[in-house]
């Protein structure tokens, strides 16, 4: 049977706030991001890690990821609440539901952990590096250089 | 006209089938849907449907005419079936009962839940209870529903959750005694509205709108119920 005990906000109410406050955060998320490319077309990897590592970004890039996680696990609750039914399953429904539900929530607390870490480690110098500087990339000499032949 | 009916009889079939069949409607004429369906039952009277009023008041012949829902009696089959052929079948989402019989408990106990009634505490004039004519404006678009299903059972939301969404026809409803300035129970009704399932499992797809034989909108009334919970419960 489906139940609403696997919805963490048990409120429709409270989902259908929470769904379209986070559609907002990470509305205005992308048009910052984008903003930036358009006003920096020529800005290139340093400068935009630079400005995205700044904190007033860091701080809007984590709420941004936390709207995100929020938005997709009433979403994809909704689509298994809806299609993982009996009459599809059987007995099994339940089952099948949970581990999808399961699955879902320890997919995105992976993703929350990863982006906060990537984040998060911006800010303290690991990784990206804070000053902007480009990492030396692996043979940067051979960038514009014709690949080697195949089975050279 | 070429005619395919969907056949059900319980105490004779182990599942449903299509049968295929023709009727000759007279040239230059529009019949009704309904037409055709006596025309075939004056030939088979086995097959089964419902049918009262024939003028689209009663709401009892609701049934699937080439995929959309409506009711019988008021589609001409220039509507129905443009192309010459007729596909009937009975209103999706619900228990068939035989043929195009359609078993509607569950659309009945959706439309309860919303409690379909004035309730109001205060004790009762000597005469009646009054309203303004502005107030009784706010009413019209939502008292006018038959109940013949054709909504409810085109949404999708409720083919997924048929025992906890209420569905566009029980939830016109709820708006129209929520939207009653003589009714007191707003609060208790939003309340009972609040569920992840009941309201919030309308997507907003207006296939009931689509299919509402009398032109009603019960997608813009769900969204005037969601607008009110907000209102309400932040």
């Amino acid at each position: 049977m489906v139940t609403n005990v696997t919805s963490f906000g048990r409120s429709g109410l409270s989902d259908f706030v929470l769904q379209r406050v986070s559609a907002v955060v990470l509305g205005a998320f992308g048009l910052c991001v984008g903003g930036w490319f358009a006003v920096n077309p020529e800005g290139g990897h340093a400068a935009f890690a630079a400005w995205f590592s700044s904190t007033p970004m860091v701080v809007f890039a984590t709420l941004a990821v936390g709207a995100l996680v929020a938005h997709a696990w009433i979403g994809m609750w909704t689509v298994g609440t809806d299609y993982l039914r009996p009459h599809y399953f059987g007995r099994a429904s339940t089952v099948v539901r949970l581990a999808y539900q399961g699955a879902t929530a320890a997919l995105l607390f992976l993703y929350l952990i990863w982006a906060l870490a990537v984040i998060w480690g911006g800010l303290n110098g690991s990784t990206p590096p804070a000053t902007g500087e480009m990492p030396a990339l692996p043979h940067a000499s051979a960038v514009g250089e014709a690949p080697p032949a195949e089975g050279s | 006209m070429q005619v395919s009916l969907y056949r059900y009889d319980p105490d004779r079939d182990v599942k449903p089938h299509m049968q295929h069949t023709s009727v000759d409607v007279p040239e230059g004429s529009d019949l009704m849907v309904l037409d055709v369906l006596e025309m075939l039952k004056a030939e088979d009277p086995s097959l089964s449907f419902r049918r009262s009023c024939r003028e689209g008041v009663c709401g009892s012949d609701g049934i699937n005419m080439n995929g959309k829902n409506g009711l019988a009696c008021i589609t001409p089959l220039s509507e129905a079936a443009p192309r010459g052929k007729l596909e009937l079948r009975p209103l999706p989402g619900l228990p068939v009962i035989r043929d195009l019989v359609v078993d509607m408990t569950q659309f009945y106990q959706q439309y309860e839940k919303v409690k379909p009634w004035l309730i109001n505490d205060a004790a009762p004039p000597a005469q009646e209870r009054l309203q303004s004519p502005e107030d009784r404006e706010k009413l019209d678009g939502l008292y006018e529903c038959i109940l013949c299903a054709c909504c409810t059972t085109s949404c999708p939301s409720f083919w997924w959750n048929p025992d906890k969404f209420v569905g566009p026809a029980g939830l016109l409803q709820a708006y129209r005694f929520l939207a009653d300035s003589r009714d007191t129970a707003t609060e208790e009704r939003l309340s009972d509205l609040e569920d992840p399932f009941s309201v919030f499992r309308c997507r907003g797809i207006m296939n009931c709108t689509s299919v509402c034989p009398r032109d009603l909108n019960p997608t813009r009334a769900i969204g005037k119920i969601k607008a009110m919970l907000v209102t309400h419960g932040t």
